[in-house]
């Protein structure tokens, strides 16, 4: 099978990090079978996540990024009738509600 | 450039570990075609890949986080390496996710259940579900109360941590009972949490008790 020449420079490129291994003395695993770059592999396109909380600061998973959208629900929680309705985008890691839905869209 | 990378067993799904860092750019001929350019990226990703362990990279490494155990079960070859760079999200939290080999696809796990307790209150302040982990603070500690039995009612335990007679008590809203508060020898652990819901779950039962099926009615 004739070898193209772009694969040859390909493979020599991929094998120069192991042949610096002499100088660095780094450790090689053999225990990772394949490597898959992003858009590579499927996931869902969405990730959620929910709560119940009275009105005071709440935690959320850290998102870093805009793509995440906060919605909030009313709600009675029998001490008073407060309630928050709104939605919103967010970057940080805290939100304060009733009940919340944290959606992120890949 | 920053990269940050998941491993998962191919047979069993499960997580190994998350590394992040920088690592030197590919360096990718640019006149190769749509194909080639994946292969050389892939084939770039690998050696990279294979010079991070849990003990450690010669890259600059920012976070990692490993499971001991997945990673010394794992056989040669057994892991496939992932870019997740473009989740953003914090490393570990890919930990319940599930790698399905056949089909090269990353779902998220089955959804964790957690409360959130107010340090100054000791209150409850919130019933949260995530399939990621959700990172409290020194003063808004979450627990992780999936799998425990009074994770069924998840969703309404609401109410008030109390330090009395020498151990901790939960007196859930609604039930108006009164407890003096002694001083707290030591901080809300996460065993003292299981032990003071578990002492009320018949109080949880009999609060919070499921409406009846509708057919019951027609029975």
């Amino acid at each position: 099978m004739r070898l193209d020449p772009s694969s040859i420079a390909n493979a020599i490129w991929a094998l120069v990090p192991i042949a610096r291994r002499s100088v660095t003395a780094s450790t090689v695993s053999d225990k990772t079978g394949y490597s898959l770059t992003a858009g590579s592999y499927v996931q869902r396109a969405s990730s959620s996540q929910h709560g119940q909380a009275t009105a005071n600061p709440t935690t959320v998973s850290s998102v870093t990024t805009s793509r995440a959208h906060l919605s909030f629900s009313g709600g009675y929680y029998g001490q008073d009738s407060a309630y928050l309705s709104s939605s919103t985008a967010i970057t940080g890691a805290s939100a304060t509600g009733i009940g919340y839905s944290l959606s992120e869209y890949f | 450039m920053l990269l940050h990378l998941a491993w998962f067993s191919r047979y069993t799904g499960c997580w190994i570990g998350e590394w992040c860092g920088y690592v030197p750019s590919p360096q990718i001929t640019p006149t190769l075609s749509p194909a080639q350019h994946a292969h050389a990226l892939q084939d770039w990703q690998q050696s990279i890949a294979c010079r991070i362990t849990p003990d450690g990279a010669p890259f600059d490494t920012l976070e990692s986080a490993w499971d001991g155990d997945q990673w010394e079960e794992c056989p040669s070859g057994g892991a496939v390496c992932l870019d997740v760079t473009r989740f953003g999200w914090p490393v570990g939290d890919h930990q319940w996710s599930v790698w399905n080999d056949a089909h090269r696809s990353l779902d998220w796990g089955d959804y964790h259940q957690f409360l959130q307790i107010g340090m100054a209150t000791l209150r409850i302040e919130a019933n949260q579900s995530s399939h990621r982990p959700i990172r409290g603070t020194a003063q808004h500690r979450v627990f992780d109360i999936t799998g425990l039995p009074i994770a069924k009612f998840h969703g309404r335990l609401f109410g008030q941590f109390v330090w009395n007679g020498g151990r901790w008590h939960f007196i859930p809203d609604g039930t108006h009972r009164a407890l003096p508060h002694d001083a707290a020898p030591r901080e809300l652990s996460a065993g003292d949490l299981e032990m003071a819901l578990m002492t009320e779950i018949p109080v949880f039962e009999r609060l919070l008790a499921p409406a009846l099926d509708t057919k019951d009615l027609h029975a």
